[in-house]
C-alpha cells in the first residue's frame, strides 16, 4: 500500500492536504458581513466569479476593494460606459483606469489574460457570459502568475456550469440590499445565502422609498405603449 | 596641438560603381571639360593618365567603359563612409567630394596609441573597399596637403611632419593661381621658402588670404570645421529571395531588420516610438503596419513580438515580394532608475501592455479617461489615450452617481419607486448645450438601481445603472 502511495506521490498524482502550502490570503471588501462571511476578504488573486443581474449593485460592493489596489484596473467590455467621473470622485485615479472595448469574445479573452499575466494590472473585470472550462483554467493560471485578480460578471440566466474559480458568488436583489450566496470558495465552505445591507455604505440606496406616487413612468409624449 | 587625420579618397566614384566583370577599363570623366578625372587600374595599363582628354583615352583602350563624373554620388558616398567610421571615432569633419579628417587628438584617450588608432581605423574602413590616400598632421590643411600629396604618413613627429609639408611645391597647396604667380614673380616657389618668410612681411605685401593661409597651415590660426552628425533616420529593406504567403515564415527576415534597428537605436541611444514595416506584395498595393509602444522601445524582441501581434490579424491577399522597416519617431533613452534592493519586476509595465493590446487590437479598442469638472454626466468625463495625465479636481465622494453610463438616455419605461432625490443639475446656457433636469436614483421592480431624471416637460428618461 505504501508503495503505491510513493509511487503516486512520486508521479505528483496524489494530493496531500497536508502539503498545501499556498496561503489563502485575504483582502479586505471594507464590508465587514462580507469580510466575515468570506474569512476575511477577498482573495489576493485568482478569478472572482460574480453571477448577478446588471444594475443592483455589483460592482459598487467591490470598488472598496479595488481602490486600495494601486496599478491599473482594466474594464474589459462593460455593459455601458464606465462612468470615469464617479470613481474619480470616489478616489480612483484617471491614470489608473483603463477599458478595453474588444470586437470579439475571443479578443476579451486574450486582453484579459494579457492584462493579468502582465503585473501592470491589479484588477481586472471582465463582463463575459459564456467561459469554457479551459479558458477559466487558463485565465485562473494567468491571475495566478501576474498577481492580479479577476472579476468575472456574468448574468445568472443561463444554466452554468461550475467553473474552476478561486470564488464564486452569486447576487440577487434584496429589498435591505444585496442577497450574497457563495457557492464556491477556495479553502472554505460554500455558505448559504445571507443578506447584505448597504444602508451603512450606501445610505441612499437602501433607505425606505420616499412617496412614489408622482412617477409618471410612461409618457404619453412618447408615444409608447405598454 | 591638436594632431589631424586626413583621408583621401582619390576614386571614390569609380571604386562605388558596381563593375560586373573583374577589373574592366573604367575611366570617370569630368563631363564639361571631357578630361578623364578617375581611371580603373587596367585603364591605367592601356596607358590611360589623368586629366587625358576624352578623345585620346578612347583611342588608346578599345573597350573602354566611360561615366560621368557626378559629385552628388560622391558626396553620398561621402556620407556613408563617415557614418561608417563615426563607429570608431568620433570627431569626423567632410571635405567634399572626396576627404575625410578624422581628430585624432580626442581618440587617444580611447585607443592609447596613434598607431592603434589607425590600426582600428584603417580595419574598418577596409570592409568598404575603397582606395584612399591618407596623412596626419597638426593642422588640417597640412594633414590635406600631405594626403593629397600621396604621402601616407602617420606619425605625431612634429619636425617630420613640418619636413614634408615644406617639400611640397607651391603649385600643390590650395593657393589660387593668381597668388602662385604673383609669389612666384618673387623667386618664391616652395612652401619651405615661402614659411622661412616672416608672417609680418608676408602681410605688407599680399593679400590677407596669404597670411591666412599660412597661418592655418602651420596650425596657428584654428580652421573653421563642421562636425558630421549622424542623421537619425531608420529606413531598411530586405528584399526576399523567395516569396512568401505564410506570414509565420517572416519571423526571420523580420528578425535580421528588428536587430539592425537594435543596433541602431543602441549605438545613439535612442528609443524608437513607432515602426512602420511595409510588405511589399506581388502585383499588388504594398501594406503598411504601425506599431507603436507607448514609452518607446529599443529592444528587437519587444518589437517582434508586437508585430507579430499585428500581424496575427492580417490576411495576404498575394505574396510577400520585400519587406521594409522604418522608424518614424525616435526619444531619447531616458533609463529608468531602479532601486537596488527592491525586488525586481517580472512582469511588463503599463505602457508595454498597452503597446501590446493596441498592437493586436487595434487603437480604437483601448482607451484611457479624461475627467473634468463639469456637472453634465455627458460631459463630466470621456475616453481618451491610455495612461492620460492625472485630473487635478477637487474629489467629491459624497455625491451619488450611477457606475455604468448608458450612452444615451433612454425613455424611462417601466414602474420605478424612487428612493432618493431630486438633485437638480441646470447648467450649460453658455455652451448650447444646456440641460435642465432633476435626478433621481429609483428601484425597479427587478431590484435594480436606476438613475432617472425628469426634464422641465415632465419626461422621464433612465440615465445610468448603479452596478
Amino acid at each position: 500500500m505504501n508503495e503505491i502511495i510513493d509511487l503516486l506521490q512520486h508521479r505528483q498524482w496524489l494530493w496531500q492536504g497536508c502539503e498545501q502550502t499556498q496561503s489563502f490570503e485575504r483582502v479586505s471588501t471594507g464590508i465587514s458581513l462580507l469580510d466575515e462571511q468570506l474569512h476575511g476578504g477577498l482573495p489576493q488573486q485568482g478569478v472572482v466569479e460574480v453571477q448577478s443581474p446588471s444594475g443592483i449593485g455589483e460592482l459598487q460592493i467591490w470598488l472598496p476593494y479595488l481602490q486600495t489596489k494601486k496599478d491599473l484596473t482594466v474594464f474589459i467590455n462593460p455593459p455601458a460606459h464606465v462612468n470615469a467621473h464617479q470613481l474619480y470622485h470616489l478616489g480612483f485615479d484617471n491614470k489608473q483606469l483603463l477599458l478595453i472595448q474588444p470586437t470579439s469574445a475571443k479578443e476579451a479573452l486574450w486582453a484579459s489574460e494579457q492584462c493579468l499575466k502582465s503585473h501592470a494590472c491589479s484588477s481586472v473585470l471582465l463582463w463575459h457570459n459564456t467561459l469554457a472550462i479551459s479558458q477559466s483554467k487558463r485565465l485562473q493560471l494567468a491571475s495566478e502568475h501576474g498577481k492580479a485578480s479577476l472579476f468575472l460578471f456574468r448574468s445568472p440566466k443561463e444554466q452554468h456550469f461550475s467553473l474552476p474559480v478561486t470564488l464564486c458568488l452569486e447576487l440577487s436583489a434584496h429589498k435591505q440590499g444585496i442577497a450574497v450566496k457563495i457557492k464556491k470558495q477556495k479553502g472554505g465552505r460554500p455558505k448559504s445565502t445571507f443578506v447584505l445591507n448597504l444602508e451603512d455604505y450606501w445610505p441612499q440606496l437602501a433607505s425606505a422609498p420616499l412617496e412614489s406616487s408622482n412617477v409618471m413612468p410612461f409618457p404619453s409624449a412618447f408615444g409608447i405603449a405598454k | 596641438m591638436t594632431l589631424w587625420l586626413y583621408i583621401h579618397f582619390e576614386h571614390l566614384q569609380l571604386d562605388s560603381l558596381l563593375s560586373e566583370q573583374n577589373n574592366p577599363a573604367i575611366v570617370v570623366v569630368n563631363s564639361h571639360t571631357n578630361q578623364v578625372m578617375q581611371a580603373s587600374h587596367r585603364a591605367f595599363q592601356a596607358g590611360i593618365k589623368l586629366e587625358m582628354g576624352l578623345a585620346s583615352a578612347a583611342s588608346l583602350c578599345e573597350n573602354l567603359q566611360v561615366v560621368a563624373y557626378d559629385a552628388a554620388l560622391e558626396n553620398a558616398k561621402l556620407q556613408e563612409v563617415a557614418s561608417w567610421l563615426y563607429l570608431v571615432t568620433a570627431d569626423i569633419s567632410l571635405f567634399p567630394p572626396n576627404g575625410i579628417v578624422l581628430k585624432v587628438t580626442n581618440m587617444l584617450s580611447l585607443y592609447k596609441s596613434l598607431d592603434n588608432y589607425w590600426h582600428h581605423v584603417q580595419n574598418h574602413l577596409a570592409d568598404l573597399k575603397l582606395s584612399y590616400r591618407f596623412a596626419t598632421g597638426y593642422s588640417v590643411l597640412g594633414a590635406r596637403l600631405l594626403a593629397q600629396g600621396k604621402k601616407n604618413l602617420v606619425t605625431d613627429n612634429m619636425q617630420t611632419l613640418m619636413q614634408e609639408i615644406k617639400s611640397f611645391n607651391l603649385q600643390c597647396t590650395e593657393l589660387s593661381q593668381s597668388t602662385c604667380e604673383k609669389l612666384l614673380r618673387v623667386r618664391i616657389v616652395s612652401v619651405a621658402q615661402l614659411l622661412s618668410i616672416p608672417i609680418a612681411d608676408l602681410a605688407k605685401r599680399f593679400e590677407i588670404e596669404l597670411v591666412q593661409y599660412i597661418g592655418r597651415l602651420k596650425g596657428e590660426l584654428q580652421h573653421p570645421l563642421t562636425y558630421y552628425v549622424p542623421a537619425l533616420v531608420f529606413s531598411r529593406q530586405l528584399i526576399l529571395l523567395y516569396e512568401l504567403e505564410n506570414l509565420q515564415w517572416l519571423t526571420k527576415p523580420l528578425g535580421k531588420l528588428l536587430q539592425q534597428l537594435e543596433l541602431f537605436l543602441r549605438h545613439r541611444n535612442k528609443l524608437a516610438m513607432q515602426i512602420i514595416l511595409e510588405l511589399q506584395l506581388r502585383d499588388e498595393q504594398p501594406l503598411f503596419l504601425q506599431v507603436a509602444a507607448a514609452k518607446g522601445e529599443s529592444s528587437a524582441q519587444t518589437w517582434q513580438s508586437l508585430l507579430e501581434l499585428k500581424l496575427s490579424n492580417i490576411n495576404l491577399s498575394s505574396p510577400v515580394q520585400a519587406i521594409s522597416l522604418s522608424v518614424k519617431d525616435f526619444e531619447d533613452n531616458t533609463y529608468e532608475s531602479q532601486s537596488l534592493f527592491e525586488p525586481e519586476r517580472s512582469g511588463i509595465d503599463g505602457a508595454e501592455l498597452i503597446a501590446r493590446l493596441q498592437a493586436k487590437l487595434g487603437e480604437q479598442a483601448v482607451y484611457g479617461f479624461e475627467v473634468y469638472a463639469d456637472h453634465r454626466p455627458e460631459r463630466s468625463f470621456s475616453s481618451s489615450q491610455p495612461l492620460s495625465d492625472s485630473a487635478r479636481l477637487q474629489r467629491m465622494p459624497k455625491q451619488q452617481r450611477p457606475s455604468m453610463l448608458l450612452p444615451h438616455a433612454v425613455p424611462l419605461q417601466e414602474k420605478v419607486t424612487i428612493y432618493w432625490g431630486p438633485e437638480r443639475v441646470s447648467t450649460g446656457w453658455w455652451d448650447n448645450y444646456a440641460i435642465e433636469r432633476d435626478y433621481y436614483i429609483a428601484r425597479n421592480e427587478q431590484g435594480q438601481w436606476l438613475w432617472v431624471f425628469k426634464e422641465s416637460s415632465q419626461r422621464w428618461f433612465v440615465h445610468g445603472l448603479f452596478c
